[in-house]
């Protein structure tokens, strides 16, 4: 279980978009993981105060709690989400790194139940909650397969 | 009275998320809507070339927040998203996305909103969502 695992969060990290951000999975167990994202001028929603946007929490959470998802099931599954609940908690500063974590809370054959939370300063100061149902597919396989020729 | 589309352009050029990931304010026949241009990074889903779940969820709370200030008359009033729910009806390939917001309901502190997004066809939505904005 830990190779695939391993190679879960490995292969999630490197989806193009979670490389573009640089969001490193920072821990990643059956059914519970964390992430780090380094905080990047790029991220910037409110030019103003130099806030992140709102999307960044979205996209972190929306990533943790899939790899989650498919942690969750033994051998690992790819998950498809099916719908994802943000509460955008409070302000997020623009110039500090922003931690995720998330646990599956339930799970059946068809659909996986994760939460998440986002912070900064203090993991019991989240300044994003999610939670997300996730339909599970197959067993995890993300590389696309080489033509044998 | 609205706030016009150049102002919302001009305010947009400034957040530079929106340049990260590629959103676009544009105008057509009823109303403004919120462009994602397809860019190979925000690939989410290596297998089938979809767009990443969290960009796409992005899209929606920019469409939400700038729909906003498109109907919310002037820039000063400012808005702060409360919450989203969204719902992914089908895989977001690599080409534009757009999304449209609606208000359905203004209140004194809070405005429901509900947004679409779609890439070919608006009648077959890859993505849907409410949102709570706090105003002041």
């Amino acid at each position: 279980m830990q190779d695939i695992l391993s190679y879960i969060a490995e292969t999630v990290q490197n989806l193009p978009h979670c490389k573009k951000l640089g969001l490193e999975i920072t821990r990643l167990n059956q059914g519970s993981g964390a992430t780090m994202l380094r905080p990047n001028p790029a991220f910037i929603g409110n030019p103003k105060r130099l806030f992140f946007h709102s999307a960044i929490a979205t996209t972190v959470l929306d990533t943790l709690c899939g790899a989650v998802a498919s942690s969750a099931y033994d051998g690992g599954r790819t998950v498809a989400t099916l719908d994802l609940r943000l509460d955008h908690l409070t302000t997020m500063a623009g110039d500090k790194p922003l931690y995720g974590q998330a646990e599956c809370f339930h799970k059946n054959d068809d659909v996986a139940y994760v939460r998440g939370w986002a912070w900064q300063d203090n993991p019991d100061e989240p300044v994003a909650k999610a939670t997300g149902t996730f339909m599970v597919n197959g067993p995890f396989q993300l590389i696309v397969q080489k033509d044998p020729s | 009275m609205t706030t016009s589309l150049k102002k919302l352009q001009d305010f947009n050029e400034l957040i530079a998320y929106a340049d990260l990931v590629g959103l676009h304010i544009e105008e057509d026949d009823q109303g403004i809507i919120t462009r994602l241009a397809a860019q190979q990074d925000n690939i989410g889903n290596e297998i089938i070339g979809a767009i990443h779940g969290g960009v796409v969820g992005g899209l929606l709370e920019h469409a939400a927040s700038f729909h906003l200030l498109y109907e919310l008359e002037d820039l000063k009033v400012t808005s702060r998203i409360i919450n989203l729910s969204i719902d992914y009806l089908r895989p977001a390939l690599l080409k534009d996305t757009f999304a449209r917001a609606h208000v359905y309901k203004q209140g004194k502190r809070v405005v429901n909103v509900r947004i679409q997004a779609w890439q070919d066809d608006e009648n077959r939505p890859v993505a849907c969502g409410h949102a709570h904005f706090l105003i002041a």
